[in-house]
């Protein structure tokens, strides 16, 4: 039998360099491949598995945690167990879309500042129909198992016939004025430029529904003055770093062009004259990545994670994290930990994607360790904390 | 003539040439309609959009179309006007409308049957937001007529 290297004598040298050459760029594929993924330096523990479609989380003074339920329940962890039954006082939600696909319904949750001393908590929420629907703020004293005191303290215009796109994350500033987020609500996406809408804009509230009276657009007789930003999408993570004192707000683009932004008063963040992302039809929603006026993200994922919440390590349980944002994904089923300096990020690693869980919200707890909402009918909160 | 002896190759070339065609100037008009209704409305919130930016969108969006979205409108024209031509062919055939009528229709009631295909499967919402609005949506059947119309002046048969 003739073999290769006696028909093709000179070509033994040439296979020889192609399979040495193959494995190299293996060997740096697989190194490129395992530095984007974060070491599993860390345990999970299921604190319940019991919950359906939750969306935000708060830890109150004491150990319990509330969670919300898309299908309008506030339910209440109680060392470590879910109390089977769900918080009274919370307002009829409209939920919309059914089971998995479901966007509305009961959304974030948000301690004042001096929740222990006042007991207030805010809850976003979607109500109406299918042929009119917005999203609404109410707050409420929880006291005694139960939320009373509950008045509606703000609610988003126009009313859309479409049942998703709510957003709707909450966030103090240390002045005790209220951020709140709201989507777009998928076309029309020119509302997120419209000052007279309150689609597509990040507003600010003192923490009775008022208007501070330093809000940017206050002496705009065609603005709402609530308005503290605009031009934004969906965002679905925000939160205010008191010791950078910066706000962070990411928001999904629809195919690609998922952002993270630094939010700061009055600015325009160019939705949708500007974005990183196609429509979901393949075309352009504008020809531009950046647009006169318009600020640019810190950093934009393309194709889009679909991120959502978010949480940042400010003396969490691992302390090479600090200062790091984390923020979850839905579509990417996994945790992103994003590493600043000055501003700007410098590393992205990815967790969690063993899971194989859409993620819905992330957040240190007061002891440090990280609890993850799974975005599931059957959803769960896990307890993240090092590996010992 | 025996419906088997209608079946010639010249028959078959002509009937494909013109499907074809029809396609094309479908897809063509129906890219172009949803691209020029997304940059108006931009224009229309405040956005300023060179001309060499609308032609960037415009050729891009041929492209993107049926190459990046999630709904291919390309194979969806290709796929609606499978369907559409040979019944307006039937319908010609047994009741005797003129083909100027019939084809132009069966192309536009394919471009709405696609439309809405895709909003079924979409949470309700339309992903081409070129067609929100009844000026946006009455482009895309004007396209899909527009293909219609082609086909009926490509395939007709020669004296």
């Amino acid at each position: 039998m003739v073999c290769f290297s006696q028909m093709y004598p000179g070509k033994k040298k040439i296979m020889r360099n192609v399979i040495y050459s193959a494995g190299l760029l293996w060997a740096v594929l697989c190194t490129l491949a395992l530095a984007a993924d974060e070491p599993a330096d860390y345990q999970i523990e299921t604190i319940t598995d019991k919950l359906v479609l939750p969306y935000g989380i708060v830890f109150l003074p004491g150990g319990d945690m509330l969670v919300t339920e898309k299908p309008g329940r506030l339910r209440v962890i109680r060392a470590g167990v879910l109390q089977p039954e769900p918080i009274a006082g919370i307002p009829e939600v409209f939920t919309g879309l059914e089971g998995e696909n479901q966007q509305g319904g009961l959304l974030d949750i948000v301690l004042h500042p001096r929740f222990a001393e006042n007991r207030w908590l805010y809850l976003s929420f979607s109500e109406g129909d299918d042929k009119a629907n917005t999203t609404s703020v109410i707050r409420g004293r929880y006291r005694n198992g139960r939320l009373e005191d509950v008045s509606k303290i703000y609610t988003a215009i126009p009313d859309v016939p479409k049942a998703i796109g709510y957003g709707a994350r909450m966030a103090f500033l240390p002045d005790e004025t209220l951020l709140i987020a709201f989507g777009d609500r998928f076309l029309p996406r020119e509302e997120a430029q419209n000052l007279g809408s309150s689609l597509g804009k990040v507003i600010r509230l003192t923490d009775d529904g008022g208007i501070p009276g330093d809000n940017p657009f206050v002496d705009n007789a065609e603005a709402l003055p609530e308005i503290w930003t605009y031009g934004h999408r969906i965002i679905i993570g925000m939160l205010y770093d008191s010791v950078s004192n910066t706000v962070y707000a990411h928001e999904n683009g629809p195919k690609g062009g998922d952002e993270l932004n630094i939010i700061e008063r009055g600015k325009n963040y160019g939705w949708p004259f500007a974005g990183y992302g196609l429509d979901y039809s393949g075309g352009y929603i504008s020809p531009f990545t950046a647009y006169p006026g318009t600020e640019q993200p810190i950093t934009y994922w393309t194709p889009s994670p679909a991120v959502a919440g978010m949480t940042l390590c400010r003396g969490c349980q691992w302390s090479e994290w600090e200062g790091d944002l984390l923020v979850g994904a839905l579509a990417g089923k996994k945790a992103i930990r994003i590493r600043l300096r000055n501003g700007a990020v410098t590393e992205q690693h990815i967790l969690f994607e063993e899971l194989d869980e859409r993620i819905r919200d992330v957040r240190f707890g007061p002891d440090g360790a990280l609890y993850v909402l799974t975005d599931n009918v059957q959803g769960r909160v896990l307890k993240v904390v090092p590996k010992r | 003539m025996p419906f088997a002896e209608k079946i010639t190759l010249p028959r078959v070339r002509r009937a494909t040439i013109s499907y074809l065609a029809a396609v094309i100037v479908a897809y063509v008009a129906a890219s172009i309609f949803q691209s020029l209704c997304v940059l108006i409305v931009l224009e229309q919130a405040g956005a300023e959009i060179p001309a060499g930016d609308w032609l960037r969108t415009l050729l891009h969006d041929l492209y993107g179309f049926t190459f990046l979205g999630y709904a291919p409108l390309g194979p969806a024209i290709l796929a609606g006007f499978i369907i559409a031509m040979p019944a307006a062919a039937m319908l010609h055939r047994f009741l005797g409308l003129p083909r100027g009528f019939l084809y132009p229709l069966a192309g536009a009631t394919a471009m709405a049957t696609i439309l809405y295909i895709v909003k079924l499967n979409f949470y309700g919402v339309t992903i081409f937001p070129g067609t929100r609005g009844w000026s946006g949506y009455g482009l895309q059947l004007l396209a899909g007529a527009f293909g219609g119309a082609v086909f009926a002046g490509l395939s007709k048969q020669r004296p």
